[in-house]
């Protein structure tokens, strides 16, 4: 099958499609593919929408080229203002921030997020970095995933340690998310699209991405994926997305799969 | 009467580390981290250390593990940014070396910001309780009544670092720092901490900052001493100066993850007498071609 696109372009794309005019989002590191996805809408549907970029501090970025690091002071280019640690928990805390990307080293059926420790916490088998920002799912809008893979190691039924509570355990989750939260309600693989929106909040299928179909996405996912009824292939990027998405990755490093 | 200049050497401003301190640095990820104070707390050859990081860095904590260094780690995240996972942190918890207090980002900042305030503790709404980090650090997490509302809240602990280390581009001799970069959280960290050292790229004259007190980003009123670090943040970066070194950083991680780091250390740090001696032996052309004046 021969595509004048790459997958990374395509998952951009449709994250792009996902962001409001209104939202406030906010994007964290290694993400190369939501930052386009962002100034993608920006530049397309969501002329008003705001963004941060990770540590760096950019409030819009406009960054001529696409560094490997969220931290990186040349992410200013362009910026509106550089918001301190202090601003950013602020708005994590409040709510402000309508989207928030987030990730994990484990992701279960419930879009639970673990980013501690894969085996027993006290003998850990792999040591992740530690939980950050995750705890905020409970507070921010709405919690878009984002993964630079996908297996059954990663996909897991559950996870070994909650670092960023999904949809498990309902009543908890209603008595301590904050009211204006929904916790995860969109993830992109490079596999495919899914969202939450099955009766107990278990992850579901919604398009897989060229080259997959629902049986090959559900070969490299450790849990029983739900199926949404119209699932199909994502949508393509179109040519104007395209022209965009190269405009801003200049450098060509979503176009080489990173 | 003169006013004092508190500009000293790295090894006079950090032999007020001792044995156990709790220690903070500066900095987010590869960005502004004091990497020649932490290297010469490496060849002070300080112990048991307690580190607590800022909510999203790692090199220093890694390469002080890796040294002996520390007892202690406060985790939010500890990594290499877009190089993976800390090596030398990773398997000092996989082997159990190490002490951890595992926490998050809001819990390491607002300690810290208890600790600035005076504050007893800081209080959260309740997210933390959808999280498995209670279980673990019971010690941190503390479910108490609103007396306001009624409703559940949880307290954190103010954390307050012994000493605090951070990397400017510009100081003057009485503790003054400009940082390029734009303000993360030093403002915090070193009202929370009792004792700062600050080094710089560049030591200027005090009528720089009067001349333009807006951008100060650090007021020489929280700070103990000043010491001059040319390429301080090396390997990383230190915003408006210099990039970071990329080759050094896969190099370290190379090193870091075949376990292979005493001799990184011993080719870098421990056979240096000084930092400026250590950057002396990097290739001169590759670090003027990081600065952004050479471009």
């Amino acid at each position: 099958m021969s595509m004048d696109f790459s997958v990374s372009e395509l998952m951009a794309a449709a994250i792009s499609r996902e962001l409001r005019d209104d939202d406030f989002a906010a994007v964290g590191t290694a993400s190369h593919i939501p930052l386009c996805g962002l100034r993608l809408a920006q530049r397309t549907h969501a002329p008003n929408l705001w963004f941060l970029y990770g540590g760096s501090g950019a409030l819009n970025s406009k960054a001529s080229e696409l560094v490997e690091m969220a931290a990186d002071y040349r992410n200013l280019e362009g910026a509106e203002y550089r918001t301190p640690l202090a601003d950013i928990i602020d708005f994590e805390f409040t709510g402000r921030f309508s989207v928030l990307f987030l990730g994990g080293m484990q992701i279960d059926k419930y879009g639970n997020m673990n980013m501690v420790a894969v085996g027993d916490y006290a003998k850990p088998k792999v040591r992740g970095p530690g939980t950050v920002g995750l705890a905020f799912t409970a507070s921010v809008q709405r919690t878009f995933v984002y993964v630079q893979h996908h297996d059954p190691r990663l996909f897991v039924e559950k996870v070994d340690f909650v670092s960023g509570r999904g949809h498990s355990g309902p009543e908890e989750v209603a008595a301590y998310r904050r009211p204006w939260a929904q916790g995860p309600t969109y993830l992109i693989s490079p596999l495919g699209v899914f969202d939450f929106e099955t009766p107990d909040g278990a992850m579901r299928l919604r398009s897989y991405h060229p080259g997959q179909s629902v049986e090959s996405v559900q070969a490299k996912t450790g849990f029983k994926l739900a199926v949404a009824p119209d699932v199909g292939p994502t949508p393509a990027p179109t040519a104007q997305e395209l022209r965009i998405i190269r405009e801003i990755d200049a450098g060509g490093v979503l176009r080489a799969g990173a | 009467m003169q006013r004092t200049s508190k500009l000293k050497s790295a090894a006079e401003a950090l032999a007020h580390v001792k044995d156990g301190a709790k220690i903070i640095a500066g900095g987010v990820h590869l960005s502004n981290t004091p990497m020649a104070l932490v290297r010469q707390l490496v060849r002070q050859g300080v112990r048991d250390l307690e580190i607590v990081p800022t909510p999203a860095t790692g090199l220093w904590v890694d390469l002080l593990i890796a040294a002996r260094c520390v007892k202690k780690v406060h985790v939010s995240y500890i990594g290499l940014e877009f190089l993976g996972l800390a090596p030398n942190f990773r398997r000092a918890v996989e082997a159990g070396e190490i002490e951890i207090s595992e926490v998050d980002e809001p819990t390491i900042f607002h300690g810290l910001r208890a600790a600035a305030s005076g504050l007893p503790f800081c209080v959260f709404p309740p997210i933390h309780l959808l999280t498995d980090l209670p279980k673990v650090s019971p010690d941190v997490y503390k479910t108490i009544t609103d007396p306001f509302t009624g409703e559940p809240v949880v307290a954190v602990p103010p954390i307050q670092p012994d000493v605090c280390l951070v990397h400017v581009a510009k100081a003057d001799i009485y503790g003054n720092g400009l940082s390029l970069g734009g303000r993360h959280m030093e403002d915090i960290i070193t009202k929370a901490s009792r004792h700062v050292i600050l080094s710089a790229e560049e030591i200027v004259d005090t009528s720089e900052f009067s001349a333009a007190p807006t951008q100060t980003t650090i007021p020489g009123v929280l700070v103990h001493s000043v010491v001059h670090a040319p390429f301080g943040a090396y390997p990383g970066a230190c915003p408006g100066v210099y990039n970071y070194d990329r080759p050094h950083l896969l190099e370290y991680n190379e090193f870091a993850k075949s376990d292979r780091t005493c001799d990184y250390l011993d080719a870098y740090v421990r056979t240096r007498n000084s930092d400026d001696d250590m950057i002396q032996r990097i290739d001169p052309a590759r670090l003027q071609a990081l600065r952004l004046d050479a471009r």
